[in-house]
């Protein structure tokens, strides 16, 4: 009997036997069978008594080695039959990631929000509160107090909606002007996005109902300079750098100097297009000094206080920033219109 | 709103401008002048010639149409037009368009054969050149001295340009020609002179004077300051000379005759309203400026009788009105073709009662526009007299010598006190106290230095908007050029923010949006019908309407009361483009009328709507209902609001099903809003979805009693969760609701999360039945709680849902 042989026969064996071995269930029987406590190693040692003395640890030695390199051999085995298992299950996991996702249905804002809340947050940025008002209005607040006094050519510029002999739909957000002045002491900055009513027919570029920010700056010092550099920031901030901005006389009744302010036409940039009916400028909003008139009628000391103040129309702003060519279809909310916000 | 028209070439008469038409307006506009639009009056007249017609041969197979052999120019052989004017005769110079022409009204003309002859050209009719609206009998017909082959717009002098002015009311001395003029040359052309015309006529001294024959009394001069009259005797009325009514129509007046068309003239140059009164109708010749008497009545030009009030000044003779002044004449002295002698009134009327009047009688006229903002009272006898003189140039006119000049409230010019440094720091810009005074002169004021850096400006009376200093900074900065003042930024000192409302609302739009919920913006004024056909007047809060007096229409005519309508419309109009589902929100005003004379109240609404919804979660065939509700509660969660509970809602808000609505409370009591299913008749009759679900809340209530919340970290648990199933079988009626909050209740504060997971109806629960399923989970603060704490208090729940609600618990 020649263990040394029996075990050189294990190996062998052993080894032939691996690479049939394709799973994990039929490696562990295989380490069983060789490394088990009745497997074949473990046989030769058991058999190490029927030997030569002197033998005993060669054959103990070899018996050993054998053990580890099967051990190896399983081990090694296994890696590869684990990965080989993960590769399976991934290829048996496999989707096609090309179909679409679940549908989530986030709200949308409606675009007079949007740029509404994008000037706000431009205005907040510089220092300005976002100032309220009333919708319905008394004479005073909306013509008397911003020097529109009953009787003056000045009011026809606005068709107004009257609720009453005094209370009256406000046409403009100049109003919150005086409400903040009347309610705080200067420094004042504001900005008083609002609805505004007017009397004039629904049509492609007219609605009764549209959306205006007033603007109001006032403390010392502050000058047409100030009124010119705040505005073309805003300009920028909505329409980019490229745009131009000119200033041009213009008159409201509580402002001077008052002026009308244009840009750049956002299709032709200045060639002359439908858009801007050739001018080549779009007018986006009116300006001023905020009259002495209207600052002694708040209680500010129209020597010491200076201040400027603006209007824009938001509803005229949506249309031109997106393109829209009917202000009525900002009030129709069609969800094929609200969707593309 | 273009309440100013000026031609081009009337206006190089006063100035000798050499800018381009665009240049023009470009100018006009950046002084403060808007031009709204540039007409060419030659448009599409371009290539019509002056041609001859040399010979009219008969047509061989047409009765009704001729050949005219037509010369074009002088060395050219003439060419066969074929024509049915009746009008065409041999010899007449015509206006012409040659083969390739285009006419005004887009007509191409071609070579062409009528009736097998060769026509090449068309002789024009004046409504074809654009000349007349109206069709025209036949071709036109010009002077025999019309030279051949020149150009016809060059020759009828319609080689110009009519700028539309848009003019705001501080521009009231641009209302005339001379005015513009004067503008443009303080403004651009300090070398030009500006040419006024010269005005001599010879005064018929034969006559006597003046005084013979008028006599003018100004009873009111508060109304009337100023009041001057001429006669002039022996005018034949007629057509006006060509050139006249050739300005005219440039500036958008009709031409009428001599006389009217004299007094626009004036009106249109001096931006004085002149008026003329057939003098012999003139009672006494005696001209009494008062104000009418109540009830009093005249008859005006335009046939209309007009009931006057003592608020209104009139013209009056010692019998009768003669007109209502300054604002139209009475048809009783106006000038007709029997008139021979015209009395010419040159006056300055008060522009507020000039308004009120034009106002109240709702005669809007050339003359009250111009009264209104106020004209140039120092130049009414100049005005007259130029009208004189034109009337005088017509044959055999006498103008009797002498002018009446009543002028009891003399001009007292405006002077208002100036300083440089003031000008500087409103301007932001640093001129010198030289610049200012310059300025201020070009555009004619006088200044005079009254200390260092000081000045006392006198304002012209023709700067009728000029009132104070601010006045004065603005003329400097035009002349300075807006576009020239620097750009700079004022230093803030405060931090810009929203208020904690306006935050509130912020995220408010922001949660409903997470919840899928589109904005939408509607119209805060609607038609009062629209409330009556969804039945929303029932409920008395939405029936306090605040009406509109002067509405546009019926469909703006009140102020919303609720969002509701608003919504209501833009789910059915977009169910009826096929729309498959919509969830939408709204935040806005809403107005209620608080009675006498109230400021009406304005409250601040959330609303919204939705339909489409496919997931009926509890089976209850009302998906929308609770796909809406659960968008709510989520809402609510996330802004802190506790202790709101919805109730159904049983005999309010009559639009909504009667089984399928709820109020929502806040701490059992305070309604703050509604949730439903629109009535299913009215979602019919306005093309909703059935099941269509709409809400309404006070939004500003929310923020009240949501405000002062504020997230505070609590210590995260580290106890164990023990779970339990709890399902119920009850009557049908008791609300889940109920059940949950007795569950609560009951389970104190270990029962950490409670949630409903099935309802169900159906085999296995007995008749009038309902089975409710709820997960319990239990969880202490502060230790591990044990089966037989949470056993406890699960059999407490269960006692008390057998005692009170009979409930019998299932696979117990």
């Amino acid at each position: 009997m020649d263990l040394l042989d029996d075990l050189k026969k294990i190996e062998k064996e052993a080894e032939a036997e691996l690479k049939e071995v394709a799973d994990l269930d039929q490696l562990e029987e295989m380490r069983i069978k060789y490394l088990g406590k009745k497997g074949k190693i473990q046989a030769i040692f058991s058999q190490m008594g029927k030997i030569e003395a002197d033998q005993r640890p060669v054959v103990g030695k070899e018996a050993n080695i054998l053990k580890e390199k099967i051990q190896g051999w399983l081990g090694e085995h296994k890696e590869r039959l684990e990965k080989e298992a993960v590769q399976k299950r991934f290829e048996a996991e496999k989707i096609d990631v090309t179909l679409p996702g679940s549908e989530v249905e986030a709200g949308r804002s409606h675009p007079l929000s949007l740029v509404t809340k994008e000037l706000e947050d431009i205005f907040i940025g510089l220092g300005f509160d976002i100032a309220e008002g009333p919708e319905v209005e008394s004479e005073y607040y909306n013509f008397e107090a911003l020097n529109i006094p009953a009787h003056h050519p000045a009011r026809d510029l606005q068709d107004t909606l009257y609720i009453d002999d005094h209370y009256l739909l406000r046409t403009h957000t100049s109003p919150v002007q005086i409400r903040t002045m009347e309610a705080e002491e200067p420094p004042v900055r504001i900005i008083a996005p609002g609805r505004v009513y007017r009397s004039d027919e629904l049509d492609a570029s007219h609605s009764p109902i549209f959306h205006q920010t007033e603007g109001l700056v006032i403390d010392k010092d502050i000058s047409f300079s100030d009124l010119k550099g705040t505005i073309e920031l805003i300009v920028e901030a909505l329409f980019g750098k490229e745009r131009d901005v000119r200033f041009r006389p213009s008159y409201f009744p509580f402002t001077e100097p008052s002026a009308e302010v244009d840009v750049s036409c956002i299709v032709c940039g200045g060639e002359g297009c439908p858009l801007c009916s050739h001018t080549g400028w779009l007018e986006i909003m009116g300006a001023g000094m905020v009259h002495p008139n209207v600052l002694e009628m708040s209680g500010y000391d129209k020597d010491v206080y200076s201040g400027f103040a603006f209007g824009v129309g938001l509803d005229r702003l949506v249309l031109l920033k997106y393109g829209i060519d009917d202000i009525r279809v900002l009030y129709e909310n069609d969800k094929r219109f609200l969707h593309q916000f | 709103m273009i309440n100013l028209q000026i031609s081009y070439n009337w206006l190089k008469k006063y100035i000798d401008i050499n800018y381009t038409p665009a240049d023009l307006s470009e100018k006009l506009t950046m002084a403060g002048l808007e031009v709204e639009g540039v007409e060419y009056l030659g448009e599409g007249l371009e290539d019509i010639k002056i041609a001859k017609i040399e010979e009219i041969k008969a047509h061989p197979d047409a009765d009704k149409l001729v050949i005219c052999m037509v010369k074009t120019a002088a060395d050219k052989e003439p060419i066969p037009v074929v024509t049915g004017a009746p009008n065409v005769e041999a010899g007449q110079m015509v206006p012409f368009a040659e083969v390739g022409t285009t006419l005004p009204n887009g007509m191409k003309i071609e070579e062409i054969e009528l009736r097998g002859q060769l026509s090449q050209g068309m002789i024009c009719s004046k409504d074809e050149l654009g000349l007349q609206e109206e069709r025209a009998a036949g071709i036109m017909v010009l002077e025999e001295s019309a030279p051949l082959g020149a150009s016809f717009l060059k020759y009828k002098r319609l080689d110009d340009y009519v700028f539309k002015l848009d003019l705001t009311p501080n521009y009231a001395r641009c209302l005339g020609m001379i005015g513009v003029a004067r503008e443009l040359k303080s403004l651009y052309a300090q070398e030009k002179t500006l040419n006024t015309p010269p005005i001599s006529f010879e005064e018929a001294e034969e006559l006597g004077t003046i005084n013979d024959y008028v006599e003018v009394e100004i009873e009111d001069p508060d109304l009337c300051p100023r009041y001057t009259a001429r006669l002039v005797k022996n005018v034949e009325i007629k057509e006006s000379p060509e050139w006249i009514q050739r300005r005219l129509k440039a500036a958008g007046i009709r031409p009428i005759n001599n006389v009217v068309d004299i007094s626009n003239f004036v009106l249109m140059e001096y931006n004085q309203p002149l008026h003329t009164f057939d003098y012999n109708k003139i009672k006494d010749g005696k001209i009494v400026v008062r104000r009418a008497e109540a009830e009093e009545k005249i008859m005006t030009l335009d046939d209309e009788e007009r009931a006057l009030d003592d608020e209104m000044l009139v013209i009056s003779d010692p019998e009768k009105a003669v007109a209502v002044g300054g604002v139209m004449g009475g048809a009783n002295t106006e000038v007709t073709e029997e008139t021979t002698d015209v009395l010419i009134e040159s006056a300055y009327f008060n522009p507020v009662s000039i308004r009120k009047t034009a106002k109240k009688l709702g005669m809007h006229s050339d003359s009250s526009h111009r009264f209104e903002r106020g004209v140039d009272i120092e130049k009414a006898v100049e005005a007259n007299n130029r009208a004189c003189q034109m009337l005088a140039k017509c044959d055999g006119a006498k103008v009797v010598p002498g002018v009446i000049d009543q002028y009891p409230l003399k001009y007292e010019p405006v002077v208002i006190k100036l300083e440089t440094a003031r000008v500087n720091e409103l301007l932001g810009i640093e001129l010198k106290a030289a610049d200012v005074r310059k300025s201020l002169e070009r555009l004619g004021f006088e200044v005079k230095a009254a200390a260092a850096d000081k000045f006392e400006v006198t304002v012209p009376s023709y700067r009728t908007d000029v009132e104070q200093a601010a006045d004065l900074v603005e003329e400097i900065a035009r002349v300075y050029g807006y576009n020239k003042i620097p750009s700079t930024r004022p230093i803030s000192k405060q931090r810009g923010k929203r208020t904690p409302q306006q935050k509130f609302e912020k995220r408010v739009e922001e949660l409903l949006q997470a919840g899928g919920l589109d904005e939408v913006i509607t119209y805060s004024l609607q038609a009062k019908k629209s409330y009556d056909d969804l039945n929303l007047c029932q409920f008395e809060d939405y029936a306090k309407f605040v009406s509109i007096k002067n509405p546009l229409s019926e469909a703006f005519a009140v102020l919303r009361t609720t969002l509701v309508p608003g919504l209501i419309d833009v789910l059915s109009s977009n169910a009826r483009r096929q729309g498959s589902e919509m969830a939408i929100f709204e935040t806005g005003t809403v107005f209620r009328n608080k009675g006498g004379n109230n400021r009406p109240e304005e409250l601040n609404m959330l609303g919204g709507g939705i339909f489409g919804v496919e997931n009926d979660i509890w089976q209850q065939g009302a998906p929308n209902f609770f796909a809406l509700k659960g968008v709510l509660e989520m809402l609510f969660e996330r802004i802190q609001l506790d202790n709101y509970q919805f109730i159904p809602d049983n005999d309010n808000r009559d639009f909504l099903h009667p089984g399928r609505r709820a109020e929502i409370k806040y701490n059992q009591i305070q309604t703050f809003g509604f949730i439903g299913e629109i009535h299913p008749e009215l979602a019919d009759q306005n093309n909703l979805p059935q099941g269509t679900t709409i809400f309404e809340l006070d939004l500003d209530f929310l923020f009240k009693v949501t405000a002062a919340k504020e997230y505070s970290y609590q210590k995260l648990v580290k106890y164990p969760v023990l779970a339990r199933d709890l399902a119920v079988v009850l009557k049908e009626e008791i609300a889940v609701g109920e059940i949950h909050q007795a569950i609560q209740n009951i389970g104190g504060a270990m029962l950490k999360n409670l949630e409903l997971f099935d309802i169900y109806q159906g085999d296995q629960i007995k008749e009038g039945h309902k089975s409710a399923a709820f997960e319990l989970k239990f969880q202490a603060d502060d230790r591990t709680l044990t089966d037989q704490e949470v056993n406890r208090r699960f059999n407490q729940i269960v006692k008390h849902l057998k005692e009170e609600y009979s409930a019998e618990i299932r696979g117990n």
